[in-house]
């Protein structure tokens, strides 16, 4: 079942589109990574699912319509957003149980799920500190908390490891995949893009309100990566000595940069042409592009 | 209705109204005792509309703090919500906008109550007043939370900046409430003064309070009644229909 499915999404400010007439969806159960560079439209959409914008076109919640249908929408989402908004009035403990009172939930409940996100966060030690109070880190860690307090079917994650420090992230992304194993949908945002290529099933790169490429990471990586072949030799090579239209070659002091489709299947023969020019290959090193730098290429066009 | 999601944010507001008790209760019931403590001294002898001066004060005072109440509760916690963002949270719950204006104007009600007990006790050590009308003490209590409740939401969506919720309180609702015929009997008035005060809303509320409490009444009731009716349902129907279509709270 879709997650989320998103039909013809149009999103203007004042004579600006900010979201491009973008279609996509989401399966159930998926990772999904939503990256773009700042102004790509990421975040507009993601508060279009939320209900926090008007948009033209249509924004369906596992078949629910998160306009006309908006109250049983947005009990299935979770949303930890960009930006901190936490209420300055309450402690860690009362944020969460007050989200989950918003949410309707049963005073029972909420406090059986309060106590499990406190527990699941880090966050039982800090219970009674008020929310101003808190760390960048520990606000960021009850944002995430009170996104998940009412058990929601899908976790939308708007930068959550900004202001996380690198053990607090690694935490994130271990908590993260069990959630995600455990069956709930999410989508995230992340200009960390090492983070969307370890948590990421299925990624969405979007630029200018458009999306540019949107598959299985296994896909993009197999579609769109580029190899790079790199050679350490004991003298530089001559300039003209490989020439292939369509790879780039890179020369640098002593070594040489090759870096386009299929540089496996080309490897035995740039080799073979640099020993018969008489020049002795001291390091061969061959790797895939990360998606860092498929990102990159993509969004500026390189 | 999700009743739980109302009742949470009453209990926010609740909440809110404790942990700022310094701000929120004691300074209307403060000036109410200085006023009280004054007036009972220098004018403790005169009578107004029938009723001794300190008397014919009291729902006054109350009324005051009622409509300063229930505007500072709702503008200035749904101001602070946009301040801090923290109003996209409620947005992103499944509560209906029918039910976050509710949970508001309760929330300001409410205020407005333990404010108006807080007063009626303060006044207590100068006179037992008597209860006229319980039916007109409730009408114009329950429409004056509602309608400067409503004005405050109204005015908590449209601001930019705490200044600009200090602006109406000043040059708009203090000139209104003193004008309204809190510490005097219009009836004092020259006749085109007392035809101006006819136009201010709030001398309706003052008047009608006052005649719920006391049983005089300083203009017409029936008229004040209707006024008060129509201002406060159109301006309920307004803020719940600015809600709705999300006016300066969803681009």
């Amino acid at each position: 079942m879709q997650a989320i499915e998103i039909k013809n999404l149009k999103k203007s400010y004042q004579n600006e589109e900010a979201v491009k007439d973008i279609d996509f969806y989401i399966q159930e159960g998926d990772f999904f990574g939503f990256i773009g560079p700042n102004g790509a439209g990421k975040t507009t959409t993601i508060q279009c699912i939320m209900g926090l914008l008007k948009f033209e076109g249509s924004i369906n919640i596992f078949g629910k319509n998160n306009v006309k249908d908006y109250i049983e929408a947005r009990k299935l989402i979770g949303f930890s957003p960009q930006e901190e908004n936490l209420d300055p009035f309450l402690n860690v403990e009362q944020a969460l149980h007050y989200t989950a009172g918003y949410y309707g939930l049963k005073k029972g409940k909420i406090k059986q799920r309060v106590e499990l996100m406190l527990k699941d966060f880090g966050l039982e030690k800090h219970r009674k500190k008020n929310t101003r109070a808190l760390s960048g880190g520990m606000k960021r860690r009850l944002l995430l908390a009170r996104s998940l307090v009412h058990d929601p079917k899908i976790l939308i994650l708007d930068e959550p490891t900004a202001a996380m420090d690198v053990e607090l992230r690694q935490d994130f992304w271990k908590l993260m995949k069990r959630i995600n194993k455990e069956g709930k949908t999410i989508m995230l945002t992340s200009h960390y893009i090492e983070e969307v290529e370890q948590l990421c099933n299925t990624i969405c790169i979007v630029n200018e309100g458009k999306i540019l490429a949107m598959d299985k990471k296994e896909t993009i990586m197999k579609e769109l990566s580029n190899q790079e072949l790199k050679i350490k030799t004991n003298k530089s090579v001559p300039k003209d000595l490989i020439k292939d239209e369509s790879c780039k070659i890179i020369h640098e002091d002593n070594t040489i940069l090759v870096v386009g489709k299929d540089i496996r299947k080309k490897a035995n023969g740039i080799i073979k042409t640099i020993e018969k020019a008489g020049i002795k290959i001291e390091e061969i090193d061959i790797k895939n592009e990360s998606l860092e730098k498929v990102f990159l290429r993509i969004t500026k066009n390189e | 209705m999700s009743r739980t999601s109302f009742a949470y944010i009453v209990k926010r507001e609740l909440y809110r109204l404790y942990t700022t008790i310094s701000q929120s209760l004691f300074p209307p019931i403060i000036s109410s005792l200085l006023f009280l403590t004054i007036f009972n001294f220098v004018l403790k002898d005169q009578s107004t509309i029938g009723a001794p001066f300190t008397e014919f004060l009291v729902p006054g005072l109350i009324m005051m703090a009622v409509i300063n109440s229930s505007f500072t509760s709702t503008s200035f916690s749904l101001f602070l919500s946009k301040w801090t963002k923290q109003i996209q949270l409620i947005l992103t719950t499944p509560t209906s906008y029918l039910e976050l204006v509710s949970a508001y104007l309760v929330g300001a009600t409410l205020r407005s109550l333990i404010v108006s007990i807080g007063i009626f006790l303060v006044t207590l050590i100068f006179v037992v007043p008597s209860i006229a009308h319980v039916w007109a003490l409730l009408y114009y209590f329950l429409l004056a939370c509602m309608l400067f409740g409503s004005i405050g939401i109204i005015l908590a969506l449209k601001a930019e900046t705490f200044e600009h919720l200090g602006v109406v309180t000043t040059f708009f609702l203090t000139p209104l409430t003193m004008l309204g015929g809190v510490f005097y009997s219009i009836k004092t008035l020259p006749i085109w003064f007392q035809k101006i005060t006819l136009l201010n809303p709030v001398f309706y509320f003052v008047d009608g309070f006052r005649y719920g409490l006391l049983g005089v009444t300083d203009g017409p009731l029936g008229i004040g009644m209707l006024v008060t009716f129509i201002l406060t349902t159109t301006t309920v129907a307004s803020v719940i229909y600015l809600m709705k279509i999300g006016w300066k709270i969803r681009q």
